[in-house]
C-alpha cells in the first residue's frame, strides 16, 4: 500500500468536506432560487393577466360583449385595441394571452402556443404544446363569464436560473481554488512544527540526550515531545548500563590476561634457554589478546562518547601519539617525521582525534615497520583539516581497502593485530563528522591514510549519524 | 629485604605477581579480602602496598580511605582493570600514590615500586631515573649504570629538560630557549652539538628524534 503523508490525508478529507458542504449549499441555493424565480414568474403572469383585464375594463363597462351577444373576431376587435396589444407585448414580451367569453375565444395575442391547447381554467396551470412546457394563469372576472389566460414558456422561466448559475459558477470555482490553496498552505504551516521537531532531533549529537522543553512546542506536538523525552531517558539508562557492562568486561577479561602475562614473565626468567622462544611467542599472543580487549573497549566506549569541541593543536596531538609510538619501539626501528613543525589549531574533539591517530599510527607500526619510515603531514584549509599518514610498508591492494575499514578484518600479510585499529579510526572519524580514506602512497610504495576533518562549531556537533 | 603487601583476589593473578616480585627480591604477603588487608597493614610495617580495587569484603578504595583516615601513610599503588580517567582520579583522591592498569607489565610494576621506595627515602625531588640513566638535579650529576658521566653545563641542561619532560617530544626551539636563558647566546647548531655529545657519552639509543617534533627520552622508568 502506498503511504500518503499525514498532511495529504488531512488535506483530502478537509477538501472532500469542503466539496460536500459546497454542493449542499449550492443545491439549497439552487432550489431556493428556483422557487423564488418560479414565484416571481407566476406573479408576472398574474400581473400580465391583471393588466389585460384593466385594458378591457372600459369596453366591458360599455357592455360591448353583452349588448352584441356575439363573438367578436381577432381583427377589428373592439375589446382589445392594437395599441393595447402592443403595450402588453412591450411589458411582457415572453407572455402570450387568450381571452374567452363564456368559453368562446374573443381575443388572443397571435403568438405563442396554439389557443386550443391553452387550459381554459382559472388559476395557475401547466400544459404542453409542441414539446414545450408552458405555464398559464387564468383570471376570471366578477361576472364569471370573462376568462383571461396568460401563458409563458417554461424554458423562459428556467433560463433565468441557468443565467444565475453561469454567473455564480465561475466566481464559485475561483473561490474553491483559492480555498484549496489557503487550506494547503495552512496545513503545511501547522505541520511544519513536526518538521522543526525532526530537524531539532537530527541536529543533535549522538550523545545529546537532554530532554526537550515541552513549553517550547505547540500543544499538539506535546505528546510527541513527551514521548521523545521518555525515549531519551530510556536511552540514557541504556548507555549507562552499557558503560557498566563495558567496565565489567574490562575487569573480567583483563584480570585473567594479566595473570597469564605475569606467569609468562616469571617463566621467561626461570625457563631454560630452550624454552625462551616459546615463552616469547606466548607473551606475544597474550599481548595480542590484550590489544583486542583494549580495541573492543575503545570501540564500545566510542559509542558512548560525548563530544567536547574546542580549539586543538593538531601538531601537539600528533607529537603525543608519535611519542607514545616511539616509546614502544626499539630505538631507530622507524624514522618519524611531522610537517609542519609548528602549532596547527583546529576546532575538534581532542580525545577522538587522538584515538583515530593512535589507531592509524599503531596500525602502521604493526604492518609497515619494515618500511622504516612514517611521514605525517597536517594540512589546514579554510573548511577542513587534512592529516595524512604515509608509511613505506607493503600497502593495501585497492580491492581490500574498503573491507579493512570494517571490524575484525585482517590484511593479507597474516600479521597479528586485533583487526580493530582501522575500524576504531573509522568510528572516531565518523563521530567527528570527518572521513578516512586509504590510498596508495604517491611514491608508489606503501599506504597513505588520509583523515579529513570538517570545522566543527564549538560544543555542538550538527548532523551526527548514529551508528 | 623490602616487605610488600599484595591485595589481589584473583586466584591466578595474585600468586603470579607474588612469585614474580619474590624473584625481584621482595618479601610479599598476599591477601584476598579487603578487611584482611586493613588488619595486616595496621599490624605490620610494609614498605609498599599493592592494592586491587575490586576486593571482596571492603573494596580497595574503602581500605585505602580507612588506612588514610587512621593516619597510615604507607605508599599505596592501586592495581586495577579500570582505566577510565574518573576511576583513576577516584583512586588518587582516596589517597593512592600511584596507579597501574592491568594487564600489568612486571618491569613497570617493579619500577613503580622502586620509585615509591626511593620517594620514601626522600630522594624523589632531586633526581630522576630513566632506563640506566639517573640525573641528580641538585648535584648536577648524571650516572649511567651507577657510573658518573662527565657532562658540560650545556649538555646537562639539555638532558635535564629532556628527562623532566620524558616521553614527550621537546622542540629544538624549547631546547635553544633553555640554553639561551643561561648563556645569553646560542649558536644555531648548539642543540645538535649537545645532543650528539650526549649520544656519544650515554649511548645513542637513549635520545629519540623525529623530524618536525624534536627530541625525546622515553624508555620506561626502571
Amino acid at each position: 500500500m502506498r503511504r500518503s503523508t499525514l498532511s495529504m490525508q488531512l488535506y483530502r478529507r478537509v477538501l472532500l468536506l469542503l466539496a460536500l458542504t459546497g454542493l449542499a449549499l449550492g443545491t439549497t441555493l439552487y432550489l431556493f432560487a428556483e422557487r423564488e424565480i418560479g414565484e416571481a414568474s407566476d406573479a408576472q403572469l398574474v400581473n400580465a393577466a391583471q393588466l389585460l383585464s384593466m385594458m378591457m375594463q372600459d369596453e366591458l363597462a360599455t357592455g360591448v360583449l353583452v349588448q352584441r351577444g356575439e363573438v367578436i373576431g381577432a381583427d377589428g376587435d373592439p375589446l382589445l385595441t392594437r395599441e393595447d396589444a402592443r403595450a402588453f407585448q412591450a411589458s411582457y414580451d415572453s407572455c402570450m394571452f387568450a381571452v374567452f367569453w363564456q368559453g368562446r375565444l374573443v381575443a388572443q395575442s397571435g403568438w405563442g402556443a396554439p389557443v386550443q391547447l391553452v387550459p381554459r381554467r382559472p388559476g395557475l396551470q401547466n400544459f404542453t404544446a409542441h414539446a414545450d412546457r408552458w405555464r398559464s394563469y387564468g383570471l376570471l372576472d366578477g361576472s364569471r363569464r370573462l376568462l383571461i389566460v396568460v401563458a409563458q414558456r417554461h424554458p423562459a422561466r428556467t433560463s433565468s436560473v441557468e443565467r444565475l448559475l453561469s454567473e455564480l459558477g465561475l466566481p464559485m470555482l475561483a473561490l474553491l481554488a483559492v480555498a484549496m490553496l489557503v487550506l494547503w498552505w495552512t496545513l503545511r504551516k501547522s505541520l511544519s512544527q513536526v518538521e522543526r521537531l525532526a530537524a531539532t532531533i537530527n541536529a543533535r549529537s549522538l550523545s545529546d540526550l537532554e530532554p526537550l522543553v515541552p513549553q517550547a512546542w505547540a500543544p499538539d506536538v506535546e505528546p510527541l515531545v513527551i514521548a521523545l523525552n521518555t525515549l531519551f531517558a530510556r536511552l540514557e539508562g541504556a548507555y549507562e548500563l552499557e558503560q557498566a557492562f563495558t567496565d565489567d568486561v574490562a575487569h573480567e577479561l583483563r584480570t585473567p590476561l594479566a595473570a597469564i602475562r605475569v606467569q609468562g614473565q616469571v617463566l621467561q626468567r626461570l625457563a631454560p634457554q630452550a624454552l625462551g622462544e616459546d615463552v616469547t611467542r606466548l607473551m606475544a599472543t597474550v599481548d595480542r589478546a590484550n590489544d583486542l580487549v583494549d580495541g573492543m573497549l575503545t570501540l564500545a566506549r566510542l559509542n558512548a562518547t560525548s563530544l567536547s569541541i574546542r580549539s586543538v593543536d593538531a601538531h601537539e596531538l600528533v607529537g603525543e601519539v608519535v611519542a607514545e609510538a616511539v616509546a614502544s619501539l626499539p630505538v631507530d626501528a622507524m624514522e618519524f617525521s611531522v610537517t609542519p613543525d609548528h602549532i596547527v589549531r583546529w576546532p575538534c574533539d581532542a580525545a577522538l582525534l587522538r584515538i583515530a591517530l593512535s589507531a592509524i599510527v599503531g596500525n602502521a607500526i604493526r604492518h609497515a615497520r619494515a618500511g622504516g619510515r612514517l611521514d605525517i603531514a597536517i594540512v589546514r584549509a579554510t573548511d577542513r583539516l587534512v592529516i595524512t599518514v604515509g608509511d613505506r610498508g607493503p600497502g593495501i591492494p585497492a580491492g581490500d581497502r574498503e573491507r579493512l575499514l570494517r571490524r575484525f578484518e585482517h590484511g593479507a600479510d597474516g600479521t597479528s593485530g586485533s583487526g580493530l585499529g582501522l575500524s576504531i579510526a573509522t568510528k572516531a572519524m565518523t563521530l567527528l563528522a570527518g572521513s578516512i580514506r586509504l590510498e596508495e602512497h604517491p611514491d608508489g610504495i606503501g599506504l597513505l591514510v588520509v583523515l579529513t576533518l570538517p570545522a566543527l562549531a564549538e560544543k555542538a556537533l550538527p548532523g551526527t549519524v548514529p551508528p | 629485604m623490602p616487605r610488600l603487601l599484595l591485595a589481589e583476589d584473583d586466584a591466578d593473578l595474585g600468586p603470579a605477581i607474588k612469585r614474580a616480585l619474590e624473584l625481584e627480591g621482595y618479601m610479599v604477603d598476599l591477601f584476598l579480602r579487603g578487611d584482611d588487608v586493613f588488619a595486616a597493614a595496621r599490624a605490620n610495617a610494609y614498605e609498599v602496598i599493592l592494592l586491587d580495587i575490586g576486593l571482596p569484603h571492603g573494596s580497595g578504595l574503602e581500605v585505602l580511605r580507612d588506612l588514610r583516615a587512621v593516619g597510615d601513610a604507607t605508599p599505596v599503588i592501586v592495581v586495577t582493570a579500570f582505566d577510565r580517567t574518573q576511576q583513576r582520579v577516584a583512586g588518587l583522591d582516596a589517597g593512592a600514590d600511584d596507579y597501574v592498569v592491568k594487564p600489568v607489565d612486571l618491569e613497570e610494576l617493579a619500577a613503580r615500586i622502586r620509585s615509591q621506595l626511593r620517594r620514601r627515602d626522600g630522594r624523589q625531588n632531586d633526581s630522576v631515573s630513566i632506563g640506566a640513566v639517573t640525573l641528580d638535579f641538585s648535584g648536577q650529576v648524571v650516572q649511567l649504570d651507577g657510573q658518573d658521566v662527565p657532562l658540560t653545563a650545556k649538555e646537562f641542561r639539555v638532558l635535564a629538560l629532556l628527562m623532566r619532560r620524558s616521553r614527550r617530544f621537546v622542540s629544538k626551539a624549547d631546547l635553544e630557549a633553555e640554553l639561551y636563558d643561561h648563556d645569553n647566546w646560542a649558536e644555531s647548531n648548539t642543540v645538535e652539538v649537545a645532543i650528539s655529545a650526549l649520544r656519544r657519552k650515554i649511548g645513542r639509543d637513549f635520545i629519540h628524534t623525529a623530524r618536525g617534533l624534536g627530541y625525546m627520552v622515553g624508555a620506561q622508568e626502571r
